[in-house]
């Protein structure tokens, strides 16, 4: 890929990843889930998801599975309001990029 | 390599961070391999890369880099704030690993500059320099690897766009120096030169002078004698006409000195335009060089 993407784009994508399970998920599975839209390492998110959790975006809660514990992720009512700003914005952005694209003469 | 020894490395690595933040790094790291599963577990080891790539990742974010201007991009971690090629090694997290290279090689010349001492930024200096040794096969690499590439190129080059400014302002400090030590022969070779200008000038008027007198000179006699040899025309013709062939000489002459007053008079003004500019020069010169070395 040759575009890259910025730390709020991909903030973005892994708020959204969350927001999909109400009860939270965990990093392995939001890891996939990113991975499926952007080409990012696995170890990538670890400091994505930390400074989300500082930023109040997201919040987490450990659950005892399989004899160990599972960090879960939640969106928090921040994080949903910074979602919907992001997918607005994006929303924008896209169409606007899109269309210059469509508009180009090859 | 396999799950526990990473999170040892991982570990020992990250040992001087607070304790909780490495707890928490860790067991993110522990609990993302534990959901790998067995299988993946390997696999999943691989793509994370080093584990100094890893824990400067965490480090990056327990020391707050993150929220500043580092930018997660799909090459990986990269901070515009760290141009620095040991910080650099995080924004290829996802290329493959290169344990091989990491164990046998040197190590960098300025590592630890960035106040991380882990092995694992030796790689990038390893990898920077395949990247030089690789540029004949330039038009043959995907674009991603060129794409990369040229983005190091670029590094390497505003290093050496520094360097003139550097000299630029030795130079100036040397010359300074050097002017303030030549200065007794400097303004003494000034005295010499400005008597020289002094003299010229004097020499040219003088000669301005002398050239205009004989012209005048000149130039009255032959009409005195004109008028002397028309009077004598009357009574002896011969006197007469001899008379007025030297009057036609004598203004001849004034003739011929006043060309040569005018050439003077050209010489001489170029002169004094050239003085000027000089002078002016000098001055400007001065002006600047004395504020430098003020």
């Amino acid at each position: 890929m040759v575009f890259n993407t910025g730390a709020a784009l991909l903030d973005a994508v892994v708020l959204a990843a969350v927001s999909r399970e109400a009860e939270g998920t965990y990093g392995y599975r939001i890891t996939q889930e990113v991975r499926k839209a952007i080409d990012i390492s696995e170890s990538t998110l670890y400091p994505v998801l930390r400074r989300l959790q500082k930023e109040d975006c997201l919040s987490v809660y450990d659950l005892a599975i399989d004899g160990r514990n599972r960090r879960y992720y939640k969106l928090t009512e921040t994080g949903r309001v910074q979602l919907a700003l992001y997918k607005g914005e994006w929303s924008v952005y896209s169409k606007n990029i899109s269309r210059i694209f469509e508009e180009a003469k090859l | 390599m396999k799950k526990e020894e990473f999170l040892k490395q991982l570990e020992y690595l990250l040992q001087d961070l607070p304790d909780s933040e490495k707890e928490e790094a860790i067991s993110y790291y522990r609990d993302y391999l534990e959901e790998a599963g067995p299988e993946q577990e390997e696999r999943a080891v691989e793509e994370f890369g080093s584990p100094e790539r890893v824990a400067a990742i965490i480090r990056a974010s327990a020391s707050g880099n993150l929220e500043e201007g580092g930018a997660f991009t799909e090459t990986g971690y990269r901070d515009e704030r760290f141009k620095d090629p040991n910080f650099e090694v995080v924004e290829r997290l996802d290329l493959p690993d290169e344990k091989e290279k990491t164990s046998e090689d040197g190590v960098g010349p300025d590592r630890g500059r960035s106040g991380y001492t882990g092995s694992g930024f030796k790689e990038f200096f390893n990898r920077n320099r395949q990247n030089r040794a690789a540029h004949e096969t330039y038009q043959e690499e995907p674009y991603r690897e060129r794409y990369t590439r040229s983005r190091n190129m670029r590094t390497v080059y505003t290093h050496e766009d520094k360097k003139p400014w550097t000299n630029r302002l030795l130079k100036l400090i040397l010359i300074g120096l050097l002017l303030l030590a030549a200065s007794p022969i400097l303004l003494g070779g000034a005295g010499v030169l400005l008597g020289c200008g002094a003299g010229v000038i004097a020499l040219a008027f003088g000669a301005v002078a002398v050239v205009l007198g004989l012209t005048i000179a000149a130039i009255i006699a032959g009409v005195i004698l004109a008028v002397v040899g028309i009077v004598f025309t009357v009574g002896t013709p011969l006197d007469g006409i001899f008379l007025i062939g030297l009057a036609g000489i004598g203004i001849g002459c004034g003739l011929l000195g006043a060309v040569v007053l005018v050439g003077l008079w050209g010489v001489l003004r170029t002169l004094f335009i050239l003085l000027g500019k000089g002078i002016k020069k000098c001055a400007e010169y001065a002006r600047g060089k004395g504020k430098k070395t003020e």
